[in-house]
């Protein structure tokens, strides 16, 4: 099925929508998810919350592409749920669990300064990655947007591993001198 | 700020570079990895040479079995005619198909390296052991082990160099003759499988290694630990238990014919 055709599913709260999403996009969703948290359970219950908070979005959303959106949704789920399990793991109570509850109470807990700042960093990072060549930016993009291994990076792009690790320390320093330029200390 | 925040800004980058770097989306040369899978069902004669040679002289080996390799090599290559009538799918592995002329080579090959062996492999033995191969291909290709270019011409220089000494010489001259292929054609052969070799060893060599780190044992080729072998032979066996489904069998496998 077309995304238009999904995401029109969304805005007419056709049930459809999660089975044609979970159809197209559930194994990319589940990659993603699985390469940050290592865990069936957890990346099964996390490509649940991803088509929740799709259905939550849409509408007002007409995400285009839907893969990216997805993809976003996911991924920024999947780091929550790694800072949570960390944090329980560091604090084995009730704390991490009242405060992932009341977590949800909060519209949002950064600050006004940080968003701009957050924003800004991500501008700055869409330019340095259209600065770059495209096999580069892929395999850093598979790296640290997709989390894959050099190994799987190295056979999805038919290149060696040692040309991937190469690749990546490169954009690396490229980054790091960026960001020191910009002033903004990582 | 923290390398955590970094990762999270990530998820904000343009949808454009997100979309281009999902993964699985690149289309694989058939130069690679496709090209090897379709040499590993067909005959793969010409680096046997070298392992018939393996540490056996030319005269102890016996001259004549390096022409008959050869010309083993010759018969299976030479004179195609229209595989679907005269030579008939004895097994599928996915896409692949394994024709009769295959492992009826393999099976002569068998004959040829172990003349005093009372035992020789059955047909679903050969098949088998092809289908085991493509398998292990896979696998390679998915854990990032393919052979580099580097790999491909060190394989392409050693043959050179073999045949620079007279020992080598003699049989792969004997094997040339049987074969009717010059020497250029001969390494343009081996140019052409060595990446399914190298791959498949290096495959071999990586569950080994993983193995002996495990359990605190030096790697090594030169008699490997019994224990190792067996890890790489179960390995490969719960590999092509998980591939099963793929495989179709177009022969009687109750009898193995």
């Amino acid at each position: 099925m077309e995304d238009t055709q999904i995401v029109e599913l969304y805005w007419t709260r056709s049930e459809d929508a999660i089975d044609e999403t979970d159809k197209k996009y559930g194994r990319f969703c589940h990659s993603i998810a699985y390469n940050i948290l290592y865990n069936e359970g957890d990346t099964r219950e996390c490509v649940n919350d991803t088509y929740l908070k799709a259905w939550q979005s849409m509408p007002p959303h007409r995400p285009d592409p839907l893969s990216a959106f997805l993809g976003k949704i996911t991924r920024n789920t999947a780091l929550n749920r790694y800072k949570y399990n960390r944090a329980q793991l560091r604090a084995p109570s009730q704390t991490p669990l009242v405060l992932e509850e009341l977590h949800e109470c909060i519209p949002d807990p950064k600050t006004t300064d940080q968003i701009i700042e957050d924003m800004a960093l991500a501008q700055l990072l869409n330019d340095f990655l259209a600065s770059l060549p495209e096999q580069t930016r892929v395999i850093f993009l598979q790296r640290y947007w997709y989390l894959c291994t050099v190994h799987q990076i190295a056979a999805d792009q038919g290149v060696s591993v040692s040309k991937v690790k190469m690749t990546l320390l490169r954009t690396r320093e490229k980054l790091r001198q960026l960001l020191e330029k910009e002033g903004i200390a990582v | 700020m923290s390398e955590q925040r970094l990762l999270e800004v990530l998820s904000q980058v343009d949808d454009q570079f997100i979309t281009e770097a999902t993964p699985g989306q690149r289309e694989i040369k058939p130069a690679h990895w496709k090209k090897w899978v379709s040499l590993a069902v067909s005959v793969c004669i010409v680096l046997t040479v070298l392992l018939l040679g393996f540490g056996v002289s030319y005269a102890a080996a016996g001259g004549n079995i390096f022409y008959l390799a050869g010309q083993l090599f010759q018969q299976a290559t030479g004179n195609p005619t229209d595989p679907n009538v005269s030579d008939p799918i004895v097994a599928k592995y996915k896409d692949n198909e394994i024709r009769a002329s295959v492992v009826a080579y393999y099976k002569e090959l068998d004959a040829l390296k172990n003349q005093n062996a009372t035992t020789v492999r059955s047909d679903l033995e050969i098949i088998n052991s092809i289908i085991e191969t493509l398998i292990l291909l896979e696998e390679a290709e998915r854990l990032g082990l393919s052979a580099t270019d580097e790999e491909i011409q060190s394989m392409v220089q050693n043959t050179i160099r073999a045949y620079e000494n007279p020992g080598g010489k003699e049989m792969m001259d004997a094997y040339l003759a049987g074969s009717g292929m010059t020497f250029d054609e001969y390494l343009a052969k081996i140019e052409e499988q060595a990446p399914r070799t190298i791959t498949r060893q290096k495959m071999l060599d990586h569950i080994g290694k993983q193995y002996c780190e495990e359990h605190g044992i030096e790697f090594t080729k030169l008699n490997p630990p019994a224990e190792m072998v067996a890890a790489q032979d179960a390995y490969l066996r719960n590999l092509f238990e998980q591939n099963k489904d793929n495989i179709e069998y177009y022969i009687d496998i109750s009898t193995g014919s």
